[in-house]
């Protein structure tokens, strides 16, 4: 029973490397190593970046007799990695499983039903966590091999997960008990908010991480005392992993304690919280004044309505958005800070501008799901009388509204603070605009290729899917590709020039993709 | 009204409709019956312009579905067999939505939306989210957004599945006037004493081909249409 539901929750999280949810056949052997490729790619560029770390901190630490520092550390950063790639998929997968009724419905005990979730969930915390800490151990291993740290090493690794996803439960735990007791506007915003918070932090802390590293090298004696007080189980893992075999039981106790305490309370209270919906209460309908709208906006208020009632698709979706806010906040307020920083290259204020905003807007990923959204509720497009182009335009203009406002602003408070001339600003608005026309088609392109139709949960189609990942590389792609294009020309035609340039070009591949869409898109569509 | 010729849907190997010939005409309230997997949806799907189909031709009041799909989409409503709709939406967003896409002006929405949503008493509940709607509820809302543009032609998957009985007995009185005004209706169904009392003609489907069709009398004679239903898929056609 339970090898049976371990392999079903293994099949859907691998569904997407196997399986072309649009042909719905098994996918062909050149797509799966390609696919596979593309992923080990992926995870090669944080262990690189997690090496580099690990080379910066090990000897340092490890030669002034503060190894288990090096460790704690690691593992710390391990665990904080772990929950923040697990936490969002840890309330969908235990929660808001579409299967959840189904199972039940099965003579199967619900904590067969939680082991199982767990299970896959689990291997997700192993995957992040493995990225952080197979660099660390590595390193250390090449220069202070010992039998007994590999053993350790191998033993934290698998434990270390537990931990992390202990502490994922725990938050969707909370998510789930509010979610249940508050109707379901509500719950979608204050899962956004609470979401919202933990992204923001994670910003804070990465932004905060490179200081805090050096005063821990700087104030290693000092900050370690505060580790033992307030991060024990992560200083028993130091010890541990450095020839202390006390401290590594302790540790392993610390992890398994605090897991099986989850797991035990979460599997007495997991049917009575998938079951229950009491905060939902009725609404009771007032007759209004009826307003109508055209074919066209109706579509794009039903694209913006299912936008703003997903908390999930928010912030996948609109990350960039926010963060441009953000970053116009900031500018007006620290706009001396801006200046200085970028006085070496005042000349190319504007280019920096735009690049910045360019990168910042491609991780906008609103159309890259889109289609896969519409999963079941296809028909109803497909069988209305509005043409498959209006469908695509009103999803595209979704995208373009959500990124483009909060980049205009974006701009505006930069022209402000970099005193920017009006041309400048101009060709940055005009770059800018038709690089999130760009990104907005191309996302929406890979989706109607790569429609992910059959998800379990939404979480799935709007973070897990093919098309949302190529969109985000892709559009990182192209930003770096514009900004090196930049490197290089603006030394040899100028600022002003390069800007036109860049235009066209954008200009170009925006009109290829709009012809594809409008030719081909719409035919694609209709045949989902 | 509606008229299909030569209908030919394959997938893969196998021809899911096979040279099928239907006339629907004006006034008349077409069943359409057959085991799970004859080709029942299929051909309905390729009526509503849903489904791409490999040979033959689907006219709507005239109008290919292939050359005008939108044309013949403006006079079709379509119920499916499974009401997923906009679970974001609340009912009255829903209708809202459907009536701007068929561009149905404030006066009539508001008439109309009254008039069927007391029908199948669901005023009440138009407020509510559709993700908190019963089977039922969401399948009248799906009738009600049909009806509400007035459509000279309804096909229709099951659409007695989840109704209660006062639902199912307005339903059918609604078909019944939206007929005797000249539409037209066009059903699956597996429910054979409905068809029988409700349809004007039937036609029986099996393995994608049309085994027999005609007026109730014609098909199913001095006796019962469940016993023609059986003898014909028995195979003694």
């Amino acid at each position: 029973m339970y090898k049976a539901l371990i392999k079903k929750q293994l099949l859907e999280m691998l569904s997407f490397l196997f399986k072309d949810n649009k042909k719905h056949k098994r996918r062909s052997t050149a797509s799966i190593v390609l696919l596979s490729l593309l992923l080990l790619y992926s995870c090669g560029t944080f262990f690189f970046l997690f090496t580099l770390l690990s080379l910066a901190f090990c000897q340092p630490l490890v030669s002034a007799g503060s190894g288990w520092l090096y460790f704690a550390l690691m593992g710390t950063l391990a665990t904080a990695l772990g929950v923040i790639g697990s936490v969002f998929s840890t309330y969908s997968t235990l929660y808001r499983a579409k299967d959840n009724e189904l199972l039940l419905s099965l003579p199967l005990p619900p904590r067969a039903i939680l082991f199982s979730r767990m299970a896959g969930l689990y291997l997700f915390c192993l995957f992040f966590e493995a990225m952080v800490l197979i660099p660390t151990f590595a390193v250390y291993l090449v220069q202070y091999f010992s039998v007994f740290s590999l053993l350790a090493a191998l033993i934290t690794l698998l434990i270390a997960p537990l931990f992390a996803l202990a502490v994922c439960c725990i938050l969707g735990y909370l998510i789930a008990i509010i979610a249940a007791r508050l109707g379901s506007r509500i719950r979608g915003i204050v899962t956004m908010v609470v979401s919202l918070s933990y992204i923001l932090l994670y910003f804070f802390i990465q932004s905060k991480i490179q200081n805090f590293f050096q005063s821990f090298l700087e104030n290693s004696e000092e900050l370690s005392g505060t580790f033992k007080t307030f991060l024990y189980p992560f200083y028993c893992m130091g010890l541990g992993l450095q020839g202390d075999a006390l401290s590594a039981l302790i540790f392993i106790a610390i992890t398994l304690a605090l897991f099986g305490a989850v797991y035990i309370l979460l599997s007495k209270s997991f049917i009575g919280i998938i079951t229950s919906n009491r905060g939902d209460k009725k609404r009771v309908y007032k007759e209004k004044s009826y307003k109508t709208k055209s074919s066209f906006s109706a579509l794009l208020r039903k694209e913006l309505h299912r936008f703003t009632t997903s908390p999930a698709y928010m912030l996948n979706g609109a990350l960039a958005s926010i963060l441009l806010i953000i970053a116009a906040v900031f500018v007006l307020v620290k706009g001396d800070a801006l200046t200085s920083l970028i006085a070496p290259m005042a000349q190319h204020s504007a280019l920096i501008c735009a690049a910045a905003i360019v990168l910042l807007s491609s991780m906008n990923l609103i159309t890259a799901p889109s289609i896969s959204l519409e999963s079941k509720t296809l028909w109803l497009l497909q069988s209305l009388p509005v043409s498959p182009w209006q469908i695509l335009k009103a999803k595209l203009a979704l995208h373009i509204l959500l990124t483009a406002v909060p980049a205009l602003i974006c701009i505006f408070c930069i022209a402000i603070a970099l005193k920017l001339d009006v041309l400048s600003m101009i060709l940055t608005i005009l770059a800018t605009t038709v690089f999130i026309v760009l990104c907005a088609a191309f996302g929406l392109i890979l989706n109607l290729k790569i429609p992910n139709l059959e998800w379990v949960n939404e979480t799935a189609a709007v973070k897990q899917g093919l098309a949302v990942l190529f969109a985000m590389f892709g559009g990182w792609a192209m930003s770096f590709f514009l900004i090196g294009l930049g490197f290089l020309l603006v030394p040899i035609v100028g600022q002003t020039p390069f800007f036109l340039i860049a235009i066209v070009i954008i200009c170009a591949l925006c009109v290829v993709s709009l012809t594809w869409l409008k030719a081909k898109g719409t035919k694609v569509f209709m045949e989902l | 009204m509606l008229r299909i010729e030569h209908l030919t849907k394959v997938y893969g190997d196998k021809k899911a409709v096979d040279d099928l010939s239907l006339h629907i005409l004006p006034g008349e309230i077409y069943g359409f019956i057959g085991h799970n997997g004859a080709g029942k949806t299929t051909t309905i799907k390729a009526c509503c312009g849903i489904l791409q189909y490999d040979s033959g031709e689907i006219y709507v009041n005239n109008m290919s579905i292939k050359d005008d799909p939108l044309a013949c989409k403006a006079q079709i409503a379509y119920i499916p067999d499974n009401p997923d709709l906009y679970d974001f939406m609340s009912g009255i967003q829903y209708l809202n939505f459907i009536s701007d896409i068929f561009g149905i002006n404030a006066e009539a929405r508001k008439a109309r939306i009254n008039e069927y949503a007391q029908a199948f008493e669901l005023t009440s509940d138009l407020a509510q989210p559709i993700s908190a709607y019963s089977h039922g509820m969401k399948q009248k809302l799906a009738i009600i957004s049909a009806l509400i543009h007035e459509p000279k032609l309804i096909i229709m998957d099951e659409p007695f599945v989840g109704l209660d009985p006062l639902a199912s007995h307005t339903l059918k009185q609604l078909m019944r006037k939206i007929c005797d005004a000249g539409g037209a209706i066009f059903f699956s169904t597996h429910v054979l004493e409905v068809a029988e009392k409700l349809c004007d003609k039937v036609a029986i489907i099996k393995g994608g081909k049309l085994i027999k069709s005609g007026t109730m009398e014609q098909v199913k004679g001095d006796t019962s249409l469940e016993n023609v239903f059986l003898e014909l898929e028995d195979g003694n056609v």
